[in-house]
């Protein structure tokens, strides 16, 4: 069989940029300038054989035809609402107009038969002993079962706020001109979040991605955080929850796994970009399975370094029920 | 191997125009449908171009957001699966082309040649179509263990590491393995191309 270049290490280098694209580092992407130099029709094979590639993988994907389709459908719903708000408030704003003109003749004569009724009603029944009422009833309280003990997580420490220069801080209170995919809601205690959309039916995966206001050049010594709130699971293994970046011009998603989460009460993460690497290294369970213990480091591939990091993500694998909340997502570096 | 369908490539016209129609007038579910039966297509297509999956999906996810706003001007003449291929060019050539960053040379070389096979594709886009069912042809006349390696690696998105503990072969041989698989269909799919022309 005829390789496409005549030197195997050129061949070689072409494999490991169809498999990961943007990690051809200054000397391989010379030598590949100079392989087509010297071929100059080798550029329409290199194209066709990463589209031949490109083409599988769709190939692939096309399985999760429903949850596409899912995910579409819910886009479209949220493009009608970001219609449908402005013009709704421009409706009711001349809609209270035209009524206040109208209304204006009658409220003088309403409002003082009102009064009238009031203090006649009120000198009927002052003798009369006060009964229960919407107004005095105590509200129910929701008593949420006590977070279990996050695990010590001997990983890495995470520096303090002295120690570390916040590079994004995104509170996601108002997510207006963000580019994200996640629901902005009014979530557990009753903070403004994202809440998860779904991403995989089939591993019940739920998640949150947000696109940063401006690129940060990756370097290994960030840290990403954020906070979440997940509703309880049933199954015997808690939900996986995958904290990736998406780095580099196609933008690439390289990901880790968090700790195991806490249940029904808002906690903190924080996890290292150098933890972070691609491709994702799974069990038979389709489980990511690099913590606590990390991953045979030589096969993974990391970003390169100043690559821009345009995008953070932020999703759980086995939870059955929607119930996922991200808020406070912030970049930072130790200082 | 089971090879994941790219669209329902026999959509009956009736129930097809009857989706177009409920979609005019705004039903959102009737879209959907055409969404569910035209996705796999639209992200092959896609797919070609641009590499990450994800991207893939974002820009297929705005492909159909285009499709349905401007459905009124889609004419019922031609068929709508290659009206959706023209948009999805268009989209592709608009990311390809707010992509200003930085590239090295050999990078630079393969964008420029990229964005002139997209552009030329504007009358191409039935033979791109043939060539996505022609591939799904040729997948389903691989032998066993290639067509495995095949499923694994693009379908399931497992690694060439992980193929290779599997399998107890180095992962040189699983990527040896996969070139060749690769030849073979571009082979299949010449003889296929000759062969529909002749």
């Amino acid at each position: 069989m005829k390789a496409l270049f005549a030197d195997p290490a050129v061949d070689e280098i072409w494999s490991r940029f169809l498999l990961a694209p943007d990690t051809l580092a200054p000397e391989d992407d010379e030598r590949m300038a100079a392989a087509v130099a010297a071929q100059p029709d080798l550029v329409d094979r290199l194209l066709d054989d990463e589209a031949l590639s490109g083409l599988l993988r769709a190939f692939g994907r096309s399985k999760d035809a429903g949850a596409f389709a899912h995910r579409f459908d819910r886009r479209l719903a949220l493009e009608d609402d970001r219609g449908f708000v402005p013009a709704l408030a421009r409706r009711l704003e001349q809609e209270t107009v035209s009524l206040v003109r109208r209304l204006v003749p009658w409220f003088a004569g309403t409002a003082a038969i009102a009064c009238v009724l009031v203090l006649v009603l009120r000198a009927r029944v002052s003798d009369a002993p006060s009964k229960p009422s919407l107004a005095n009833q105590v509200a129910p309280q929701l008593h949420l079962p006590l977070p279990t003990v996050l695990p010590p997580d001997a990983a890495f420490a995470v520096p303090s706020p002295g120690e570390s220069e916040t590079l994004v801080a995104l509170d996601l209170d108002h997510p207006d001109g963000l580019r994200i995919e996640g629901r902005p809601v009014r979530g557990p205690e009753r903070r403004r979040c994202l809440a998860g959309i779904i991403y995989n039916p089939s591993q019940n995966s739920f998640g949150v991605r947000v696109f940063l206001p401006q690129e940060i050049p990756y370097s290994p010594d960030l840290y990403v955080s954020f906070d979440y709130w997940i509703g309880e699971w049933t199954d015997p293994e808690p939900p996986q929850m995958v904290v990736a970046i998406g780095a580099g011009r196609k933008i690439a998603e390289y990901e880790t796994a968090a700790p195991p989460p806490v249940p029904v009460s808002w906690q903190t993460v924080t996890v290292r970009v150098a933890d972070m690497h691609n491709p994702f290294l799974r069990d038979s369970n389709g489980r990511l399975r690099d913590f606590p213990t990390p991953g045979p480091r030589s096969l993974a591939i990391h970003p390169q370094v100043g690559a821009p990091t345009v995008m953070v993500k932020v999703r759980v694998e086995g939870l059955r029920q929607d119930v996922f909340f991200v808020d406070n997502i912030r970049i930072f570096r130790r200082r | 191997m089971t090879i994941p369908e790219i669209g329902a490539f026999f959509l009956m016209g009736s129930t097809e125009s009857g989706l177009i129609s409920r979609s005019r007038a705004g039903d959102r579910q009737a879209f959907t449908q055409l969404v569910n039966e035209h996705q796999g297509r639209i992200r092959a297509y896609i797919g070609t171009y641009l590499q990450w999956s994800d991207l893939v999906d974002d820009v297929a996810q705005d492909v159909f957001l285009d499709a349905f706003r401007a459905l009124a001007s889609y004419d019922d003449v031609s068929p709508f699966r290659l009206w959706l291929m023209g948009i999805a060019r268009h989209r592709v050539l608009r990311h390809l082309r707010s992509d200003g960053r930085k590239r090295r040379s050999f990078e630079d070389l393969l964008y420029r040649r990229r964005m002139v096979r997209v552009e030329a594709d504007e009358a191409l886009l039935a033979e791109r179509e043939r060539q996505m069912e022609q591939l799904r042809t040729c997948l389903e006349r691989l032998p066993p263990g290639s067509a495995e390696v095949v499923s694994e690696h693009y379908f399931r998105g497992t690694s060439l590491v992980e193929i290779a503990r599997a399998t107890g072969k180095k992962e040189s041989a699983v990527r040896m393995m996969l070139l060749r698989v690769r030849q073979a269909l571009k082979e299949c799919l010449e003889r296929n191309t000759v062969e529909g022309t002749a």
